[in-house]
This record gives C-alpha cells, structure tokens and sequence, in this order.
C-alpha cells in the first residue's frame, strides 16, 4: 500500500508536468492553475481588472498639454496585478458635441509604466483599486464645435500577476 | 529507490515548470478616462467713445474663459440698426481678428445708426458677444444760407470806329452754402446800369436791365450786357437776389455790385 501511494503521486505529478506543458503560450495569458492538497488540478479564469474614470482632464482648450487625470483601476483577482501598459484610444465628444467637434484635436497619453501600476489583490468583497494617471492634450485643429465638449477615450490595460 | 527517486525528480521539474508560469499570468480589462473643454468666452457688448460723421469707435471689455496663456483675439461685426446681416467691420476679419479691445470702424454714412457685436477668437474657437445698442454717427450739418461772388469781364466784340464800335460785359456770379459747398440750381437776378461818357451825359447812369441767370452744376451762372457802343464808359451789375428751395439769402447791404470798364 505505501508503494501503492507513491505511485499514484507519482502519476498525478507527471499529469501535472503534462498540464503545465500542455497549457503554455497563450493559455498563460487567460487562466491561472490552482492546486489542493491531493495534486489534483483544476483551472479557473482570471478576471479582467477594469478602469473608470476618477479624475477628469478638466480644462482642455486649443493646445492645451499635460492637463491631468487618472482613472481607478480595479482588481477582482485574489492575487496582485501590475498594469504594464495602458493605450488609450481615440477621444471622442459626448452626443452632444458630435455633430460639431468633428476634430476633437484631443490625445490621452498613459503616465510613464516603466514602473508598473500594481492593482492589489481583491480582499474580501472589495476588490482592489489603483489610480492610474493620464494627461490629456489638444491640438489647435480642435474645431470650434469642441467648446465645452466632454471627451471619453477607452483605455486598454494589460496587467501581470 | 528507483521509484523514490523518479518522484523526486517529477516533483522538482514540476515545480520548475509551474513557478515561471504564475508570473506570466495576465490580467487584461478596459476603461475609460475623460477630459473635458473649457469654452471660450464672450467679450462685452461694445460701447461708442467717440464718433465723427463717417465713422464710429468702439470698446469692449475682453473675453474671459481661457487660462492666462492663450490671447484671445476678436473679430468685429457690423449691421445696419433696421437689420440684416452681420458684416466684419474695422480692420479684423474672421481670419486675421484684432487682438485689441477697441477699434475704429470707418467708411460709413452720416447720421446713420448701426449695431455692432464682438466674435471672441482662439484658433477654430469662437464665441459671439451680444449686441450694443443702436451707435450712430454724427448727423451732417445742414446748409441753410447761401453766399455769392461776382467777377466782371469786358471784351471788344466791334473794335470799328464811331458808331460801328462795340463792348461787351460779363458777370459770372459763384454761388455757395454755408458749408461752402456750391449750389447749383440757384436764380440770381440783378440790374445793369450804365455811364455814359465822351461828351454824350458824362458821368450820368442811362437807364437799366434786369438780368438773370440760373447757377449750373458747378454753382456758376453768368449774365452779360452786349452790344454796347463807346459812349458807355462802364457797365455796373448790381445784384438783386437770390432764391433756392431750402436756402435763404441774406442780402448784404449795400447790395453787392461789380463794374466792368470799356475796354481802352
């Protein structure tokens, strides 16, 4: 029996090493691997931190530069993430600038990641928050439909655990 | 032994595969971040400080809404005080727009009334002002009176002797306003008088003839006495009046004349 036992660990190491080899490349990317106690294994989904808005770039005009903001970053994992890059799209007006800002001349720019932002791990209920900071910039080609306009650019985050 | 040892070496690969894993784990997601635009703001409405019959000065007090470094620039616009369209007025257009608070808007008419407003410019941006009230020019003086100038000319039109001998005077009579300006239309009327000589009642005055002539274009008229013989030594025009609708003449007095000496 105790052989017995040392074979069967042995068995559920090497379907791990099978697993772990299996599940490279891209896989890496999305699911994080838990083990119990037994060497069993079973796969769950990281899931995806998000961003919204908590200081607004307030004060945009023709060639403006640097205005700041930041958004708040949210982790619903059970482990720490660093956000290593943040690309902000395209800023596009609220409805009711559209039809007239037709150049919006405005740019979001993500604050220096060199240093990874790191998202602390959900605690509890409350998942972890992290401000992320931006500046905001806008050119002289911005139309004259811009005035007062409110600006929202999506920004992709990639983060590691 | 042998199995001891495989499982050792299983476990220790394992761990070797799994631990680099964890820290290439990904954790992506979206958001948004948000800017907002300031507006640009208006200038005041324009006041007059001075004004003269063809043009009109104007102030404002400058536009607000931009942080110090931006200078805003304004464009003036101009309409007639009944309506109409909006035109660019002194020196700034849409496209070069003044930076200074005031201006001077010129080329217009007297006494006439205009609205103006201030379009406040930065870059594409812009922000139209209210309106002033109704400024106008000052209203053009009006001619009441008028004024004349008489110059005499004599000439030979007969230089035979005797009776054949003939001389002619002319009178050209200029006619003005108040304003100096010339007052065409204008009927002047006056008298010829003559002095005879040559033995024929020297010194005496020989009658009279009315004249008249109505000033041209130019305010000028002339009147003539023709055809007169030697023993006329000189012709005198003293003038008798002048009528023009909405001007009136004061006479001087004595009433102005000229004379015209025969020609020696």
């Amino acid at each position: 029996m105790k052989l017995f036992r040392r074979d069967a660990a042995a068995a559920v190491l090497v379907g791990g090493i099978g697993l772990a080899v299996l599940t490279g490349g891209t896989a890496y990317a999305y699911w994080t691997t838990t083990g119990t106690g037994t060497g069993e294994a079973s796969a769950t989904t990281a899931l995806e931190i998000s961003a919204s808005s908590a200081t607004v770039a307030a004060g945009l005009y023709p060639g403006a530069t640097g205005i700041a903001g930041s958004v708040t970053v949210s982790n619903p994992n059970p482990f720490p993430v660093q956000v290593t890059v943040a690309s902000f799209a395209a800023a596009t007006p609220d409805s009711g600038h559209a039809s007239g800002c037709t150049t919006t001349g405005v740019t979001f720019t993500s604050q220096d990641l060199t240093t990874p932002v790191t998202v602390p791990a959900k605690s509890d209920d409350t998942n972890g928050t992290a401000a992320l900071g931006f500046t905001a910039a806008m050119t002289n080609a911005s139309s004259n439909g811009c005035q007062g306009a409110t600006f929202t650019s999506t920004v992709t985050l990639t983060g590691t655990s | 032994m042998r199995r001891s040892a495989t499982v050792a070496v299983l476990a220790a690969a394992l761990v070797a595969v799994t631990v680099p894993a964890w820290a290439a784990w990904q954790a992506n997601g979206t958001g948004s971040g948000t800017g907002t635009a300031r507006s640009l703001g208006t200038a005041g409405a324009p006041t007059a400080s001075s004004s003269t019959q063809t043009s009109i000065t104007l102030a404002w007090s400058a536009a607000t809404g931009m942080p110090s470094g931006p200078t805003i620039a304004y464009q003036v616009e101009r309409q007639p005080a009944a309506g109409g369209s909006w035109v660019a007025a002194c020196t700034g257009t849409h496209a070069t727009p003044n930076t200074a608070t005031t201006c001077t808007d010129g080329s217009l008419t007297a006494g006439t009334g205009y609205k103006y407003r201030i379009v406040s410019a930065y870059q594409a941006w812009r922000a139209t002002g209210t309106e002033s009230a109704v400024l106008s020019t000052q209203a053009a003086p009006v001619a009441t009176t008028m004024t004349a100038t008489l110059s005499a000319s004599r000439e030979t039109t007969n230089s035979g002797g005797g009776a054949n001998y003939k001389w002619a005077a002319t009178v050209t009579i200029t006619v003005k306003d108040n304003l100096g300006n010339v007052v065409s239309g204008a009927e002047v009327d006056g008298t010829w008088t003559y002095t005879l000589g040559n033995g024929n009642g020297n010194g005496n005055v020989d009658g009279s003839v009315t004249s008249d002539c109505t000033t041209d274009a130019s305010g000028v008229c002339t009147v003539s006495s023709p055809n007169m013989q030697s023993n006329v030594i000189s012709a005198t025009f003293t003038r008798d009046g002048i009528t023009k609708s909405g001007l009136t003449y004061s006479a001087p007095t004595p009433k102005q004349a000229v004379t015209a000496a025969k020609p020696s």
